[in-house]
């Protein structure tokens, strides 16, 4: 029959050691981490990159139609929207650290699903319905003296894209992230629990 | 940034071996317990800077320590620790000398333990100071103490209860 200072005898001498050298670690540091955050963050440089095309083309191209640049503008208001939702939640997602404030990361994790609740949700078929809408104007001028045949097969391929992402990418992209921050929000809460 | 470097280095050699343990303890599992050993560190390089020695490094390690672990929700892909431990040890069993048997023995009893009262029991183990486990812990010292003789008692019957086995 062992009492506990047996066990606290072969806890301290146990010879396990990490194995881990302070040169790794130094490495790993000066990377970074956040896997959430991260993904928002590729998410806000891929729409900057396209308003900044977008918003070069409405600048320095020449239209003779009114049309186009009412597309432009269509979808740079899409764009701009999508990207400031997006950094809301990039803020959201890193305002607290969750190794130094577990309580305060499950509030923001909370914020920031149900911002994406909106994002993928409501405001995601505003955003198609606008860059449909754009894409439809810009493209009266730009396509006026091609083929029909080169028409069709183009706004069958836009169809085709947002019918894909819509649904099929997009589901399968949001089920797997909502799976991931349901999963954090319950282990969390129950954590926090324990310690009540 | 050299003198930062410096600095870390200092603190990492002087608390890696406890926080090990710890996260050894949490998880069961030698290379959880290394990443989470590295994620701790990670955290207390991005925020040395706002270490203001209001509190010992070392109990503001603990508790980024602590917080990792609790936090500990990488990849669904991990098994929970009562499922590996077990076997870990089997896979083990022809390495483990008779001093390594029993460390591998306290590692399954505390598997045994829930999440909360596993960081408490490192702790108890590592002999830090019942202030300093209160304030990691976030519980008043009356209810720790409480708590910490409840967790005593269970470890050792399971310890107990398995070497029979």
């Amino acid at each position: 029959m062992k009492d506990f200072e047996h066990l606290l005898s072969v806890w301290q001498e146990q010879p396990k050691q990490p194995r881990l050298s302070v040169d790794d670690v130094l490495k790993q540091v000066k990377r970074g981490v956040n896997k959430l955050g991260i993904g928002v963050l590729y998410g806000i440089i891929a729409i900057t990159v396209a308003i900044i095309f977008t918003g070069g083309l409405t600048l320095f191209a020449i239209f003779e139609n009114r049309l186009s640049y009412i597309g432009l503008f269509v979808m740079l208001f899409g764009m701009i929207s999508y990207l400031v939702l997006q950094i809301g939640d990039y803020r959201t997602i890193t305002r607290h650290d969750v190794t130094l404030n577990p309580a305060a990361y499950l509030n923001s994790l909370k914020e920031y699903q149900q911002r994406r609740a909106y994002l993928n949700g409501r405001f995601y078929y505003a955003f198609a319905l606008m860059i449909c809408v754009g894409v439809s104007l810009y493209t009266v001028e730009v396509f006026a003296n091609k083929p029909l045949f080169f028409k069709v097969l183009y706004y069958t391929f836009c169809g085709a894209t947002i019918l894909f992402t819509t649904f099929y990418l997009k589901d399968k992209f949001i089920k797997r992230e909502q799976k991931r921050v349901s999963y954090l929000i319950e282990r969390l809460e129950r954590l926090e629990g324990q310690f009540e | 940034m050299a003198d930062k470097d410096a600095a870390f280095r200092q603190i990492f050699e002087s608390n890696s071996k406890k926080i090990f343990r710890l996260c050894y303890g949490y998880t069961g599992d030698e290379d959880a317990a290394h990443d989470l050993l590295q994620e701790t560190f990670v955290k207390v390089w991005q925020n040395l800077n706002k270490f203001r020695n209001t509190a010992m490094i070392s109990t503001w390690i603990y508790r980024i320590a602590v917080n990792t672990c609790l936090t500990y929700l990488r990849s669904e892909k991990r098994q929970a620790k009562e499922e590996l431990t077990p076997q870990f040890a089997e896979t083990h069993r022809e390495e483990l000398s008779e001093k390594n048997e029993q460390v591998a023995l306290l590692y399954k009893c505390i598997a045994k333990l829930e999440e909360s009262e596993r960081i408490i029991i490192t702790m108890v183990l590592d002999e830090l100071p019942y202030p300093e486990i209160a304030d990691i812990s976030g519980i008043s010292e009356g209810n720790l103490r409480v708590k910490i003789h409840r967790i005593k008692q269970k470890l050792t019957d399971l310890y107990n209860q398995y070497e029979r086995l």
